[in-house]
C-alpha cells in the first residue's frame, strides 16, 4: 500500500526535475533569462571599470560572473536533470553527490579556459573556430558521455528487475559479513562503478563549454586581465554549482524520505531498480535528442 | 560576425538555444509607398553591452575602453555584421497574409556607438511590395543563440492610415513548445534538415493594419 503511493510520489519528483531541466518552469526560466541579460550587461560595465583601476572593481566582476553562473544555470539546460536524475536513480549520499556537482562546475570552466588559451593563445584559432569545435566535437561528446550513463543505469535496473533464485535473498545476506575477498568485494565493485559513474557525471557536464564563460576569457585576455578572466570563469562556475548542488541535495533528500519505509523491505528490490530503470531512461532519451543532430 | 553566428546556427543543436548569449534591442522602421505596400524595411540592432566589448577587443578598437570610437574606428567597425554567408535570411522575416516573403540584401548599413553598445542600422527591400495591411513581421534567430527583442520600437513611414501593433510572444507557449519538442512524444519526428525554429516562438510578431478605403 504505502508501495504504491511512495512510486508515484519519487517518480513525481523525478518529473519535476525534468521539467524544469527542459524550461517547463516558464517562469524561473523567464526570470532567469531576464536577470542573466541585466548582469551581462552589468559585466562589461564591471571589465571596463576594472581596466580603468576602479576600486573594488575585481570583487564587483567576480560577484556578477557568480550571479550569471547562477542565473544560467537556474534556467533551461541538462546539467541539473543529469544530477538530479542520478540522484533519484541511485543511492548516493548527499555528500558525495554535491561534491560530484561541484566538479563538474570547476571541470567546465577548466574547459573554457583550456579552449581560449589552448585554441586562441596557442593555436591562433579564431573564436569563431573555438566555439565551431566546442559545437561540433565537445558537445556531442558530453552528449555521448550522458547517454552512457542513462543507459548504464537503465542496464543496472533491468538486471536488479529480474526475479531473483528463491532463497537468494538471505543468502546475499549472510555473505555480505563473511568477509573472505575471493574476486572483488561488494565495497569493491561499488566504488568502481560510483567512479565510472563520477567520471561520466562530470564529463557528461565539464565537457561542453560555457559560451559565456569564453565571453569573458577572450575579453579579459584582449585587454590585459587574464587573471581576472579565469577568477571570473571559477566564479561563475560556483553561481552554476550553487544550482546543481541544491538539485544534487534535493533528489537524494527526495529518494530517501520517499523509501525510508521500505529500502530494506523486500519490496526494495522492485522499487529500487525501477527507479534506476526509469531514471536512466530518462536521462538516455534526453541525450539521444540531444545527439540526434550530430548523427 | 553574423557569418559565423549563422554558421555557428547551423551547427547548433536546439538545447543550446534555449541559453541566448547575445541580446540585441531591435528596432524596425517600415517604409510604405503612397499605395500603402511595404516598399522596405530600415532594421536596427543594438548589441548587449558584453557583446560589444567583445567585438571591440577582438579588433583591437576603442584603446582607451570609454566605449567611444574615433570616426576612423567606426568606419573600420562598420559592416562587421553584413558579411552574411549565402542563404542567411538576416534574422529579419515578413509574411504577407501568412506567406514568407524575400527580402533583397542589406544595403545603406551604419554603425554607431550608444553608451557602450554597437549600434548597427540596415535596409531591405521587400520583394513584391505586399499591401501593407496584410503584412506581419518578425525579428528573431532560429537558434536563438541571439535573443531579439523589439526594444526600440517601430515606426512607419510614408502611407496613410496605417498603423502598427506588437503582439507579444506568448513565451508560456514559447517555453512549452521547447519542451515538447524535446521531450515529447513527438520528438523523435525531427530530423537535422527540418529541426524546428524554436527562435520564432519568443519571437513579437508586428502587425500593420490600415483604416479601410486608404
Amino acid at each position: 500500500m504505502r508501495l504504491g503511493l511512495l512510486i508515484p510520489l519519487a517518480l513525481a519528483v523525478l518529473a519535476v526535475l525534468a521539467v524544469w531541466a527542459t524550461g517547463g518552469f516558464d517562469m524561473l526560466a523567464r526570470w532567469a533569462a531576464q536577470n542573466q541579460r541585466e548582469v551581462q550587461g552589468d559585466m562589461a560595465g564591471a571589465i571596463r571599470a576594472l581596466k580603468g583601476g576602479e576600486a573594488g572593481a575585481l570583487a564587483g566582476l567576480m560577484t556578477l560572473a557568480f550571479a550569471y553562473g547562477f542565473f544560467h544555470a537556474a534556467g533551461p539546460g541538462h546539467g541539473k536533470m543529469l544530477i538530479g536524475g542520478y540522484g533519484l536513480g541511485r543511492r548516493v549520499p548527499a555528500l558525495r553527490l554535491s561534491v560530484i556537482a561541484l566538479a563538474a562546475s570547476l571541470a567546465q570552466a577548466g574547459t573554457a579556459i583550456a579552449l581560449v588559451y589552448g585554441g586562441i593563445f596557442l593555436l591562433g584559432w579564431t573564436r569563431e573556430r573555438v566555439e565551431g569545435f566546442s559545437e561540433a566535437w565537445l558537445a556531442p561528446l558530453s552528449y555521448a558521455a550522458i547517454g552512457t550513463l542513462g543507459l548504464w543505469l537503465v542496464w543496472r535496473g533491468l538486471r536488479g528487475l529480474r526475479p531473483a533464485p528463491s532463497g537468494h535473498h538471505h543468502h546475499d545476506h549472510d555473505h555480505a559479513h563473511c568477509g573472505h575477498a575471493h574476486g572483488p568485494t561488494v565495497e569493491e565493485a561499488a566504488r568502481v562503478t560510483s567512479l565510472r559513474d563520477a567520471a561520466l557525471l562530470v564529463g557528461g557536464i565539464a565537457l561542453r563549454p560555457c559560451t559565456g564563460a569564453v565571453f569573458l576569457l577572450i575579453i579579459c585576455w584582449r585587454l590585459g586581465v587574464d587573471a581576472a578572466g579565469i577568477a571570473g570563469t571559477l566564479a561563475m562556475a560556483l553561481g552554476t554549482a550553487t544550482v546543481t548542488i541544491s538539485v544534487a541535495l534535493l533528489s537524494t533528500t527526495a529518494r530517501e524520505g520517499a523509501l525510508a519505509g521500505f529500502a530494506t523491505g523486500p519490496a526494495a528490490r522492485r522499487v529500487l531498480p525501477s527507479l534506476e530503470l526509469a531514471a536512466g531512461a530518462l536521462i538516455a532519451a534526453a541525450a539521444l535528442t540531444l545527439l540526434r543532430p550530430f548523427l | 560576425m553574423r557569418r559565423a553566428l549563422a554558421l555557428l546556427a547551423a551547427v547548433l543543436p536546439l538545447p543550446a538555444v534555449a541559453h541566448p548569449h547575445v541580446f540585441i534591442g531591435t528596432g524596425l522602421t517600415l517604409v510604405l509607398d503612397e499605395a500603402n505596400r511595404l516598399a522596405e524595411i530600415r532594421v536596427t540592432w543594438s548589441y548587449d553591452e558584453l557583446y560589444s566589448l567583445l567585438v571591440l577587443e577582438e579588433r583591437g578598437l576603442d584603446p582607451d575602453y570609454d566605449g567611444i570610437l574615433t570616426p576612423e574606428e567606426l568606419r573600420e567597425l562598420n559592416g562587421f555584421d553584413m558579411a552574411w554567408i549565402e542563404g542567411f535570411p538576416g534574422d529579419t522575416y515578413v509574411a504577407a497574409g501568412g506567406t514568407p516573403l524575400a527580402l533583397g540584401p542589406p544595403t545603406a548599413y551604419v554603425t554607431t556607438m550608444e553608451e557602450g553598445r554597437i549600434v548597427t542600422t540596415h535596409t531591405r527591400s521587400v520583394k513584391g511590395a505586399p499591401p501593407a495591411a496584410a503584412v506581419s513581421v518578425k525579428a528573431y534567430d532560429p537558434t536563438f543563440f541571439t535573443a531579439y527583442e523589439i526594444s526600440r520600437g517601430v515606426t512607419l513611414e510614408g502611407g496613410s492610415g496605417c498603423e502598427a501593433v506588437i503582439v507579444p510572444a506568448n513565451l508560456d507557449a514559447a517555453y512549452t513548445m521547447l519542451e515538447e519538442l524535446l521531450y515529447g512524444p513527438r520528438s523523435s519526428e525531427w530530423s537535422e534538415d527540418d529541426f524546428p525554429e524554436v527562435g520564432e516562438a519568443f519571437a513579437d510578431e508586428v502587425r500593420l493594419t490600415c483604416a479601410s478605403g486608404s
